[in-house]
């Protein structure tokens, strides 16, 4: 055989090994921490296998718009879905469902009804009925137009760290949101594709750093939140943030002793037991550790220590989820009631919007869970009840 | 090396058009289901067709509603109170209907008549101990069975209408053969059980069961479709990419009687056929306005007469396709005796001879569209059937447990092709028996 035909046979096979064995791993990692295949989301050529025929949209996506590209995978229940029919995604964003449905109750003699653009970022997503906030045309304390709302304004569907390759960036070998380990010479992708400076012009704080082991949200088994989470937020939410006016939630806003020894010793209203915090976290009002490294955040997934006193702090996600939720706000919990347990959505809204019990508390029972007459949880930090 | 080269490029252009060439199979877009006022906008509802009384049944769960449409597609009545959180929906033979319901942990099957007035509630309390977590949100009624999947736990339980369990199947062991390699830069996370995270992320999407009681489901998270025997056997089918005959997000699925299985791709706007074996036919839809076009399609369900319908996203409702395998007749009748051809009806396949005979598959559709009268002979078990017709016609053969043989026989003057005459519609029964039924008669 000449060196030329064993160079050729060499170069089949290792062609055959990578394409046998190299890619079976990828089929579960579309993103895999950075930008995927490109004609998963986009249709270059206008082709017949792929045609944007009558919908033409300058991007080429395979989506009437941004965020319809990204729900054509990411609509259902459950894993890594954010658009259920039930109000089943009990993921730490949220579940958009709740921007699909309205309640009414009659209050005090009054019909109160829900209006669903309170629950949520509005993003517009034509092809899955989401449609624009009609109330709030800007983003709350900044001058995001909400007409341009949609997951690629806070999610880079490219998953760039700094600019990527043209600003001089490592190859991406794993996603940021895992805390998986990048080999030399590589680097991890942002917690979960989010934007940063090199992204968008109007995103100047750098993506936060956070890790999960998966897609759902319990009290053993949550995001770990390490820090910038707030500051991120304010990238379109800039007075929100830094004001004496407003409830601190930033990196340097630590609960100290004060709070932390609260958030620690309070389990419900009428239970001040759980002293140094080892069961104390819930998953209803979480908080960063202040902590960069990855790795060592990842250990904190499955804790339910509660936070410490030294650098422990408030965020934006303490109260609020990014996505949407089911109560006015974007809350975790319904903040215009005395008692949970008697708080909107109902039962009976619940059922009438075809969610599946409890999902407004991700399948906790309030009544059983914190008690009858468990108030806001506010509590958790303040201890007002 | 460039005589090579050439070759390699010549077999590559004669590969590239042979699915094509191959297809079998034709998919003319019909109408959306509609109402007095129009198309019947909706997101994904899912569908159920009643054989029995040519009806296709939508359930909105945006909506909170369900829909009832004829066999034109037109609606004919709606209810919806009291099944909000309905996420599937079958039609039993009786024409009643199942709603399966789920909620945290929870499910509940309600049956209820045409009205939508309840029934009664299948109980689902005596489940064995390995399918305690089923919790689920997918359902399918054939032959006189609920075949029920939970997509999230990848277990399915087949009970009877009473609720009585039948068999189940776990899914996860022989889905883990096709689990992904773990990435090999990921770190270990200390007791995570990297298998059954892997797993936890296979949610299934589309879910039929076909006239065999084979199950049929789709797994987007690998590009994949699979098909389960009775007896447990896991056959993969389909893969990923962006091309034709390709999964970009494999969803809803369904089978006809002659075998032929149909998957919906969100992604690419499509949906694909493939037929008994599992191989690729064709597809149709794609992105776009025009009416044929689909958005978004996921789930699906056919009628006999081949209606296949699709529904969508982006409030197009529910598209109406007419499926006509073109292999029919050409692929089964091999002892046609040599007659002149009398034509071709409105995109069916014709058989094209006074006198044939052969034998088909069930299910298949043996159509005679330009004679005075059609003459069906079947034969079954050592028994001879007969059937006679006075006009043009089509014989269909369908529900018989294997091949049946026949015998067409076509008397009188041949009209002209395209006569446009009505059709007639034989079927036999599978009692030996056989009916005739006139298109004005169904």
């Amino acid at each position: 055989m000449r060196k030329s035909d064993r160079l050729l046979v060499g170069t089949v096979a290792a062609l055959a090994w990578i394409l046998t064995f190299g890619l079976s791993g990828t089929a579960m990692a579309f993103h895999a921490g950075g930008v995927a295949h490109c004609d998963g989301c986009h249709s270059m050529h206008d082709s017949p296998e792929n045609p944007v025929e009558g919908i033409a949209n300058a991007l080429l996506l395979k989506g009437t718009d941004p965020s319809s590209t990204c729900l054509n995978c990411h609509e259902g229940s459950g894993s890594y879905h954010i658009l259920s029919d039930d109000g089943s995604d009990w993921s730490p964003g949220g579940d958009f469902f709740w921007l699909t449905q309205s309640y009414s109750n009659v209050v005090r003699g009054n019909t109160n009804t829900s209006d669903p653009d309170n629950m949520g970022h509005n993003v517009v997503a034509f092809d899955y009925g989401l449609t624009q906030d009609v109330t709030n045309t800007l983003a709350p304390g900044g001058t995001y137009p909400a007409s341009s709302l949609g997951c690629s304004s806070c999610h880079d569907p490219h998953g760039q760290v700094n600019g990527g390759t043209a600003n001089g960036m490592d190859p991406i070998s794993v996603s940021g949101s895992y805390g998986d380990i990048p080999v030399a010479g590589t680097i991890a992708g942002n917690y979960r594709l989010l934007g940063d400076p090199g992204y968008k012009p109007y995103i100047v704080n750098p993506a936060p750093i956070a890790v999960t082991s998966g897609f759902g949200e319990t009290d053993t088994s949550h995001v770990a939140y390490g820090q910038g989470m707030s500051e991120w937020c304010a990238n379109c939410h800039p007075q929100y943030t830094g004001s004496s006016t407003k409830h601190p939630a930033a990196n340097s806003e630590a609960l100290g002793s004060d709070k932390a020894d609260t958030y620690n010793a309070y389990v419900a209203t009428g239970d001040y037991t759980g002293g140094a915090g080892a069961a104390a976290y819930t998953a209803l009002v979480p908080f960063e550790r202040q902590e960069t490294n990855k790795a060592t955040l990842l250990t904190a997934v499955t804790s339910t220590q509660g936070p410490d006193s030294l650098d422990d702090n408030v965020m934006c996600l303490t109260c609020h989820r990014a996505h949407a939720s089911a109560f006015n706000n974007i809350t975790r919990w319904d903040m215009e009631t005395a008692f949970l347990a008697s708080g909107y959505p109902s039962a009976a809204n619940l059922t009438a919007m075809g969610a599946v019990a409890n999902a407004d508390y991700y399948g906790r029972d309030i009544a059983t869970d914190f008690g009858t007459y468990q108030r806001s949880l506010c509590n958790k930090c303040h201890v007002k009840d | 090396m460039k005589r090579q080269l050439y070759g390699i490029l010549a077999l590559t252009l004669l590969l590239v058009p042979l699915d094509a060439a191959l297809a079998g199979v034709t998919a003319t877009y019909r109408y959306g289901l509609s109402d007095f006022s129009g198309r019947v906008l909706s997101y994904w509802p899912q569908l159920a067709v009643d054989p029995e009384r040519n009806e296709v049944y939508a359930l909105n769960r945006r909506g909170n509603d369900i829909r009832i449409f004829d066999e034109h597609g037109m609606q004919i009545y709606v209810f919806g109170d009291g099944f909000a959180s309905a996420a599937d929906i079958a039609i039993a033979d009786d024409g009643n209907i199942f709603l399966l319901s789920t909620g945290y942990k929870t499910a509940t099957i309600h049956r209820v008549n045409y009205r939508g007035e309840p029934v009664d509630e299948i109980p689902l309390g005596d489940l064995p101990e390995a399918y305690s977590k089923l919790v689920p949100d997918r359902m399918v009624y054939r032959d006189g069975a609920l075949y029920l999947a939970d997509s999230d736990e990848r277990l399915v339980v087949v009970v009877d209408e009473r609720g009585r369990f039948l068999r189940g199947y776990d899914l996860n062991r022989p889905l883990r053969h096709y689990l992904p390699k773990r990435n090999r830069f990921r770190r270990e996370l200390g007791t995570v059980d990297w298998a059954k995270k892997r797993l936890k992320d296979i949610e299934l999407n589309g879910f039929a069961v076909d006239r065999d009681g084979n199950m049929l489901f789709t797994v987007p998270v690998l590009f994949s479709a699979f098909r389960m025997s009775v007896d447990g056997e896991l056959t993969q089918f389909g893969s990923g990419s962006g091309s034709r005959g390709k999964f970009g997000v494999a969803a809803g699925i369904t089978t006809d009687d002659s075998g032929y299985v149909y998957v919906a791709d969100r992604l690419r706007c499509v949906v694909m056929v493939f037929d008994e074996a599992l191989d690729y036919q064709t597809e149709f839809g794609y992105r776009g306005n025009r009416p044929s076009n689909l958005i978004v399609p996921d789930d699906l369900a056919i009628d006999p007469s081949g209606n296949l319908y699709v529904g969508q996203a982006a409030n197009r409702g529910v598209s109406v396709f007419k499926v006509v395998h073109d292999d029919t007749i050409t692929s089964e009748l091999s002892s046609i005796e040599p007659e002149p051809s009398v034509g071709r009806g409105q995109g069916m396949t014709t058989v094209k001879r006074r006198r044939a005979s052969g034998s088909t598959k069930r299910g298949r559709t043996i159509e005679e569209d330009a004679s005075d009268r059609l003459e069906v002979a079947a034969k079954r078990g050592g028994r001879n059937m007969r059937v006679r017709s006075e006009k043009p016609g089509r014989a269909l053969v369908e529900d018989a447990p294997d091949r049946v043989e026949f015998t067409v026989d076509r008397g009188g003057d041949t009209p002209a092709a395209d006569s446009g005459e009505p059709s007639w519609v034989f079927e036999e029964t599978g009692t030996n028996q056989a009916e005739v039924k006139t298109d004005e008669e169904e």
